[in-house]
């Protein structure tokens, strides 16, 4: 009878521990997971918008830095690209670059692209290339200049002419971007425009 | 089994504790002694930049100021350099038909731009991401040099250079 009840506490006990060990392997699953999930989100408070309940509305009390109509034309701006240099091959007219008509022109402005060389003087350039109408989001990586250059460094512009894709093509303003153009034994290096 | 309760009890306290700290964004610190390995992480900004320009300006006979806004943005420069926009007029400031011509006026930021053709509108240095200027452009449309009924116009070139 003793013996009985000793071996059944013993097994209650074995059968108890085995339910505890279950349970400590759940809770550090939990922790686990606990830990992945809060890691993968963003904890947000209670006015962050997203499942908050809170209505989110424009601030009346954000202010334009720029008055209201000129900040208008802004928007009717021309949106242009530029870097201080541009890196060539020497002993070759192929050289790669990125003449690139930011996607903010929309349909409104194409632009055309022109590397001019400047002379000693300052006073006039030669020009090296010029593009074609370049469209809105694209770019051009690879052009041929009119002449090979010797290695050294040069002042160059890249003159960069919007147009108006009415039926007359009308010219509007435009930039002139002065850059170092640096014409190395190697391997050229890609720059944006 | 008071050992393995007590340890079960434990656990759940402490780990909703780190997990509290660790959706609050804290950083965690193991002190288990292990030596740590460095990475180092290099980018390589360029020097670039984007200037939006005013496309066109416009006169009629009822609208004879106008503001028109440049804008440099997104400025990366070296430390020390400034950028600079300047401005010229393939006219000098004439619009012209043929040997026709109508003059117009600039003012930079709200002030008389001085005789000349060829003026600094925009300075940023480095360390500034953005900056702006508003261009106020005005004639009176006096025709006396206005010898042919046409389209009037000038084309202002916008020069980015890089000091």
């Amino acid at each position: 009878m003793n013996r009985t009840w000793r071996r059944g506490n013993k097994m209650n006990t074995k059968y108890k521990r085995a339910v505890l060990v279950c349970l400590l392997i759940v809770l550090l699953l939990l922790l686990l997971y606990s830990i992945q999930y809060a890691g993968s989100r963003a904890v947000l408070g209670p006015f962050h918008g997203y499942g908050s309940g809170v209505e989110l509305v424009v601030d009346p009390h954000a202010e334009n830095t720029l008055p209201q109509e000129t900040a208008d034309s802004l928007e009717e701006g021309v949106v242009i690209v530029g870097r201080e240099s541009l890196t060539i091959s020497a002993g070759t007219k192929e050289a790669d670059v990125d003449f690139y008509n930011p996607r903010e022109n929309k349909q409104q402005y194409y632009l055309t692209f022109e590397l001019r060389l400047c002379n000693d003087s300052g006073a006039g350039y030669e020009t090296l290339y010029t593009s074609g109408l370049v469209e809105p989001g694209r770019h051009i990586y690879h052009i041929t200049l009119s002449r090979e250059l010797e290695k050294g460094e040069y002042e160059a512009v890249v003159h960069v002419q919007p147009y108006r894709m009415n039926a007359e093509r009308t010219m509007t303003n435009n930039v002139d971007m002065r850059i170092r153009l640096f014409v190395n034994e190697t391997e050229k290096e890609r720059v944006v425009f | 089994m008071k050992r393995i309760l007590s340890l079960v009890l434990l656990m759940s306290f402490i780990l909703p504790g780190s997990v509290i700290l660790r959706t609050a964004g804290e950083t965690i610190t193991q002190d288990s002694g292990e030596s740590s390995s460095s990475l180092t992480v290099d980018y390589n900004a360029g020097v670039t930049y984007t200037v939006t320009i005013p496309a066109s300006v416009t006169f009629s006979d009822t609208e004879k100021e106008v503001e028109r806004a440049l804008q440099v943005s997104n400025v990366v420069l070296n430390a020390g350099s400034v950028l600079n926009v300047n401005l010229t007029s393939l006219n000098q400031f004439k619009m012209m038909c043929g040997e026709g011509y109508i003059e117009y006026g600039l003012k930079i930021n709200h002030n008389e731009a001085p005789e000349g053709n060829n003026y600094t509108v925009l300075t940023v240095p480095a360390g500034e991401n953005t900056g702006w200027a508003i261009l106020n452009f005005s004639t009176d449309l006096q025709k006396e040099h206005a010898l042919y009924a046409g389209n009037y116009t000038d084309t202002l070139t916008f020069t980015v250079v890089i000091n």
